[in-house]
């Protein structure tokens, strides 16, 4: 009886473990997939430009309301993808690429470009890019499909118009 | 038949004591194993060596964070005594400039999203900020709005979160140690 109710503890403590670690582990991509469904906007491998960030913004937690957020939901399943800076002026602007995982694999910002615009090619497993322009970085995707974020700072409420509109330069595009 | 109960009893236990306890285990937040007084962060935030609690903490309450290299972000639910942030206090958060380029100090309601106010005034940052001949400053929170280094709190509690952009190399060696604002409690209605 002893022997039997052991038994049934150890399996159902076994059990419990494997889906504690299968819902830790998993609820990233659970949540990144619903991020990406939320921020698709006109549909893969386009850019979309937020509005700044209100109380009425709730589609990814904490939102900075002193930024200016763009994204571009990559997918790299059949070709190369690439995401065009903008160059914002006198402030701190950055792209930062998330895999469906969540984590942070590439970031750039107006420091390392020398406040100049950029252009990255994001690649998928076993692709190859065909020559690009001089200064062309190439990025390796860790998964197929993942977020690009742009965050342009509003250094000075005054300079909000003029930032939303040099951020609207950037662009994300399937490479062909 | 008496086995089949038995092991869909035992399934049902499993699944909420899996369940039950993965969600028990994961703050949700910027993961937050270094502490600085009532302020907490990880630097795996974002990045691809963060572990599974670490990661699924980021997702549910920090999803999209930048890596230690470009913004740290400090997460706080308490004020400098330890008590709970409450949203029919007003605090001062009071130091002088963390050393970054450029910072923010940003209220949140509880759900983690920005706090419903008519005022728009969710943030003090480097460039926003007032201070004092010394170089410090005093930013009040509460629900009553003032002029200067003021932000609106939520009546049902609120969390802060403080992002450090281009944080100097002090603070990535040191992040538990560094120096950061204190949260002080001054009244409650």
């Amino acid at each position: 009886m002893i022997a039997r109710l052991l038994g049934w503890t150890v399996f159902t403590l076994a059990v419990a473990a494997g889906i504690h670690v299968a819902a830790v582990a998993y609820a990233p991509q659970f949540i990144m997939w619903r991020a990406m469904a939320a921020t698709i906007g006109k549909g893969v491998n386009t850019i979309t430009h937020g509005e700044r960030a209100t109380a009425a913004a709730r589609r990814i937690v904490k939102p900075s309301p002193d930024l200016l957020y763009s994204t571009c939901v990559y997918d790299v399943s059949r070709n190369p993808v690439r995401i065009t800076t903008a160059a914002p002026t006198d402030t701190y602007w950055s792209v930062a690429f998330y895999a469906a995982n969540t984590d942070n694999f590439f970031v750039l910002n107006d420091t390392q470009t020398g406040g100049k615009p950029a252009s990255i090619v994001l690649i998928g497993k076993g692709q190859i890019v065909p020559p690009q322009p001089e200064g062309t970085i190439t990025v390796s995707a860790p998964t197929t499909t993942g977020i690009v974020l742009f965050r342009t700072l509003v250094n000075d409420d005054a300079r909000e118009s003029e930032l939303d509109r040099q951020r609207r330069a950037a662009d994300c595009a399937p490479l062909r | 038949m008496g086995f089949v109960l038995r092991l869909l009893g035992a399934l049902v236990v499993a699944v909420v004591l899996g369940l039950g306890s993965a969600y028990l285990s994961v703050r949700p937040g910027f993961g937050g194993e270094i502490v600085n007084g009532p302020w907490s962060t990880s630097l795996t935030t974002g990045g691809a060596d963060a572990d599974m609690y670490t990661r699924a903490s980021v997702a549910i309450g920090g999803l999209l964070a930048l890596n230690k290299d470009e913004t740290i972000y400090y997460n706080a639910t308490t004020d400098s005594a330890g008590e709970t942030l409450n949203g029919a206090c007003t605090y001062r958060v009071e130091g002088r400039d963390p050393d970054a380029r450029w910072w923010s100090i940003t209220v949140y309601a509880k759900d983690h999203f920005l706090v419903d106010t008519s005022t728009r005034r969710w943030s003090v940052t480097k460039n926003s900020v007032v201070r004092s001949a010394d170089g410090a400053f005093v930013v009040r929170l509460s629900q009553t709005e003032e002029p200067n280094n003021w932000i609106a709190t939520a009546a049902d509690g609120f969390q802060l979160t403080l992002r450090l952009y281009h944080p100097a190399a002090s603070v990535k060696d040191d992040p538990a140690t560094v120096a950061l604002p204190a949260i002080v409690k001054e009244a409650c209605s």
